[in-house]
C-alpha cells in the first residue's frame, strides 16, 4: 500500500523584516497509512511549520505535498476541501470554541461541508461517543476540564472520518494522566481505524509510542530509529 | 456551507456581543429614522403642493395683471422689474389675448373698492368686502352651490365658499337668495347712490361726504375651493355702475375704463398650453401668473429641500456605516482565533468573508426595519400633530407627513446595502488572515 502523504522537497521560508528564517529546509516525508509518527524536535526547529504544510494550512514555497498519490495544489477551494475532508487537526490549547458546546464544536467540519443538520447532530453525537464524551454534548465547550477539552478537539478531528490526525503537541496542556489518556486515545484510533497519527511533541517518552520518530533540527529533518 | 448556518452563527456572534451590535444596529437605527421621516416630510409637502393647488381645470388658468411685478416668483429672491409703462388692462387687451393660439377665453375682473363692507340678512356679523366684478362669459367663476348671474347688470353675488364657515352654516342652500347689504365708502356716488342737487347747502355736501351708501343685492351662489373662495363676485356691469360715480349733475366718469380692469382670465385649451399663451402674454407687455408656474416654482423648491434633506439623511447614514467598519473591523482582529479554527476545519476565504458580511446584513435589516418602523411612527405623528394645527386654523387637511410603505420598505434595504457595503472591507481582511500564522501559537 502506498503512503498517504508524500512531501519532497518542501521548503517554507518567512520573512521577517530584512531577514529570512528558512523554518522548513528541503524535507522530505512519506508517511505510511494507519502510520503513527512522531515529530520531535528544540524549540523553533520547524516542527508546527511542517505539520502546518502537511495538513494544507499553508503552502510551501519550494517542493511538493501529496496526498493519496496527487500533489496538492494551492489554490484555497482545494486546499479548505483537504482540511476538511482529509485532514483533522488537533492543537496544544485545543482551539475550541469557547462558548459553543462541545456538539456544536465537534459538528464544526460538518457544517462547513454544507451536511443537514439532523445528519451532522447524529454524526457528532457518534464521535462524541466514542471519545466518552456523550454526556457533555449540550456542555459548553469553556465549563470543560482539559483533558475533555483535547478529547472534544480529537472527535472534531475525527468526525469526517480523515485519513490523517496532525496533533501539535497534543498533551502539552495537560497533565501526565490527561496526556496518557489522550495518548492512548489517538494509539486506538491508529489500531482500529487505521487512520495516520501525526504527532509532534517535546517529551521523547512520548515519542517512543510512535511507529517512527523523525527529528527536526533548524528546519531539516533526520529520520531517527524505529520505536518498534 | 448552508444559508441558515450563515444565519445562525451571523446571529450568535451578534447576540454574544449585545452591547457593541445593539449599539452599532442603534446608529443604523437612528440615521434611519431621519432618512423616513426627512424623506417623508419633503415626499407629502411635494404632494400637497400638487394636489392642493392644483384643483382640475385650474392648471390651463393664467392671470393676466396690467404689470410685470408678480411675473416673477421666487423662494430665493429675485430682482423685481420695474414696469413704466404699465399696460392697462382694458378690452382691446380681452380682444388681444383672445387672439393668442391656444386661449380659449378671456374674462376680465374688477375690483370693486367702493364696496366695503357687507351684511347678509339673519346673520348679525359684519365682513370685509373683497368684491370683484367677473364677466362669466366662459364659465370663469367654479361654483360649488347655486348658479351664476342672471344678467351682467344684476345686482347679484356670488358668495366665496370660505365665508360660510365664519357665517355658520351648515348648509350652503340656507344662503342661497339671503339678501345682501354692502356698506360703501363715504360720499360714494355710484349706482344707487343719492347724490345731493346742485342747490343743497355745504352742510348738506359735508353729511353726504361724511355717509356711506347700502346696497342691496341676493346671493345667487356660491365659489368652489380655490382662489376665489375668500372673494365676493359681482356682474361685471353691475360693478361698472358702481364704480361710475356722478362728479357733477349732468356728469358722469366710469373710473373703471379709467383704472382699467385689475385681471383677466385667462382659459388656455390645455394645461400644456400655458407656458406658450404666457410667452406671448408677457410679449404684449402684461403681466402674468399661472397656477402650473407657481407649481412649478414650488416642486423646484422641494426637490431642492428633498435634496438637503436627502443628503442630511445620507450622511447620517454614512455615519453609522462608518461606526459598522469599526465595530466589525474590531470583531475582525478579536475573532482571529476563531476564524482560524474555521479555516483548520476546512471553511474557505469566502465562507469567513461571508459570515462577516451575514453579520453586517444582519445588523443592516435590523437596524433598517427599527428605523423605519420608528419613522414611519414619527411621522405619522408629525402629521397628525400637523393636521390638528391645520383644523385649529381652519386650513385645509393634508397629508404633509406621510411615510408610504415604499419609502419604509426602500430605507431598510438601504441600511442593509449600507451596512454590507461597511461590511465588506472587515470581511476581506477577515478572509485574508493567514491560519497557519493564527494557529501557529495555540
Ligand atoms: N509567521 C511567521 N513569521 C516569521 N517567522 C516564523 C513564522 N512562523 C514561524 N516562524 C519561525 O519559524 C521557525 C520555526 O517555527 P515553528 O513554530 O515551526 O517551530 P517549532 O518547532 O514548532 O517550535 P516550538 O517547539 O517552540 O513550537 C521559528 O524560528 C519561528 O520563529
Ligand atoms: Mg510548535
Amino acid at each position: 500500500m502506498g503512503p498517504v502523504i508524500v512531501l519532497s522537497k518542501v521548503s517554507k521560508t518567512f520573512r521577517v523584516g530584512r531577514e529570512r528564517i528558512r523554518a522548513v529546509a528541503d524535507v522530505d516525508l512519506s508517511v505510511q497509512k494507519g502510520e503513527i509518527l512522531a515529530i520531535v524536535g528544540p524549540s523553533g526547529s520547524g516542527k508546527t511549520t511542517l505539520a502546518h504544510l502537511i495538513g494544507g494550512l499553508s503552502r510551501p514555497d519550494e517542493g511538493s505535498v501529496s496526498a493519496g498519490g496527487q500533489m496538492l495544489r494551492t489554490r484555497d477551494k482545494i486546499l479548505s476541501k483537504y482540511r476538511n475532508q482529509k485532514i483533522g487537526f488537533v492543537f496544544q490549547t485545543f482551539g475550541l470554541l469557547p462558548h459553543y458546546s462541545a456538539l456544536e464544536n465537534v459538528s464544526m467540519p460538518l457544517v462547513v461541508a454544507g451536511m443537514r443538520r439532523r445528519r451532522r447532530r447524529e454524526l457528532a453525537l457518534k464521535t462524541l461517543a466514542a471519545v466518552g464524551l456523550e454526556k457533555q454534548a449540550k456542555q459548553r465547550a469553556e465549563t470543560l476540564s482539559g483533558g475533555q477539552r483535547q478529547r472534544v478537539a480529537i472527535a472534531r478531528a475525527l468526525v469526517t472520518s480523515p485519513q490523517v490526525i496532525i496533533a501539535d503537541e497534543p498533551t502539552g496542556s495537560l497533565d501526565s494522566e490527561n496526556g496518557e489518556q489522550i495518548m492512548q486515545l489517538l494509539e486506538r484510533l491508529s489500531r482500529i481505524q487505521d487512520i495516520t497519527v501525526i504527532f509532534v511533541t517535546h517529551d521523547l517518552t512520548l515519542a517512543k509510542r510512535a511507529d517512527r520518530i523523525v527529528h527536526m533540527r533548524d528546519g531539516q529533518l533526520t529520520e531517527a530509529d524505529h520505536a518498534r | 456551507m448552508r444559508v441558515s448556518d450563515y444565519i445562525q452563527i451571523a446571529h450568535r456572534e451578534i447576540t454574544r456581543q449585545r452591547i457593541r451590535s445593539a449599539l452599532t444596529v442603534l446608529a443604523l437605527a437612528i440615521s434611519t429614522v431621519i432618512l423616513v421621516t426627512l424623506a417623508a416630510i419633503s415626499l407629502g409637502g411635494r404632494q400637497a403642493i400638487t394636489t392642493k393647488l392644483a384643483p382640475d381645470d385650474a392648471l390651463a388658468n393664467i392671470i393676466v395683471t396690467s404689470n410685470k411685478m408678480s411675473a416673477n416668483i421666487s423662494f430665493f429672491g429675485s430682482v423685481q422689474e420695474a414696469n413704466d409703462k404699465t399696460a392697462k388692462l382694458d378690452d382691446n387687451s380681452v380682444a388681444e389675448l383672445l387672439n393668442i393660439p391656444g386661449v380659449k377665453n378671456a374674462s376680465p375682473r374688477a375690483g370693486v373698492w367702493e364696496l366695503q363692507k357687507f351684511n347678509i340678512e339673519g346673520i348679525d356679523k359684519t365682513f370685509v368686502a373683497q368684491a370683484q366684478g367677473v364677466s362669466d362669459s366662459g364659465q370663469s367663476i367654479t361654483l360649488s352651490a347655486g348658479k351664476s348671474f342672471s344678467a351682467p347688470t344684476a345686482r347679484e353675488v356670488i358668495l366665496g365658499q370660505a365665508y360660510l364657515k365664519d357665517l355658520g352654516l351648515a348648509k350652503t342652500e340656507n344662503i342661497i337668495g339671503k339678501k345682501i347689504t354692502f356698506t360703501t365708502q363715504n360720499g360714494y356716488r355710484g349706482d344707487g347712490a343719492v347724490v345731493p342737487g346742485v342747490r343743497a347747502t355745504q352742510s348738506q355736501y359735508d353729511d353726504f361726504n361724511k355717509t356711506p351708501a347700502k346696497l342691496t343685492a341676493t346671493v345667487v351662489g356660491i365659489t368652489g375651493a380655490g382662489s376665489d373662495e375668500n372673494k365676493l363676485l359681482i356682474p361685471l356691469e353691475w360693478a361698472r355702475q358702481v364704480r361710475t360715480a356722478q362728479i357733477s349733475p349732468t356728469e358722469k366718469k366710469d373710473y373703471l375704463a379709467e383704472d382699467g380692469y385689475s385681471s383677466i382670465l385667462v382659459n388656455t385649451v390645455s394645461p400644456a398650453a400655458v407656458k406658450q399663451v404666457g410667452t406671448a402674454i408677457s410679449q404684449l407687455g402684461y403681466g402674468q401668473v399661472s397656477t402650473g408656474a407657481i407649481i412649478e416654482k414650488l416642486t423646484q423648491f422641494s426637490t431642492i429641500m428633498w435634496l438637503i434633506l436627502g443628503s442630511v439623511a445620507l450622511v447620517a447614514l454614512l455615519a453609522a456605516s462608518l461606526g459598522i467598519v469599526n465595530t466589525m473591523l474590531m470583531t475582525v482582529s478579536e475573532q482571529r482565533y476563531i476564524i482560524g479554527i474555521w479555516r483548520a476545519v476546512g471553511a474557505r476565504r469566502r465562507v469567513i468573508a461571508g459570515i462577516f458580511l451575514v453579520q453586517a446584513a444582519f445588523m443592516g435589516i435590523l437596524g433598517g426595519t427599527i428605523g423605519a418602523a420608528a419613522g414611519w411612527y414619527a411621522s405619522a405623528m408629525v402629521n397628525e400633530r400637523i393636521a390638528a394645527i391645520l383644523q385649529t386654523q381652519n386650513l385645509p387637511v393634508v397629508d404633509l407627513a406621510a411615510a408610504p410603505l415604499w419609502l419604509c420598505v426602500g430605507s431598510v434595504i438601504l441600511a442593509t446595502v449600507f451596512a454590507i457595503l461597511a461590511g465588506l472591507y472587515p470581511a476581506w481582511r477577515a478572509a485574508r488572515q493567514d491560519p497557519s500564522k493564527i494557529l501557529h501559537s495555540i
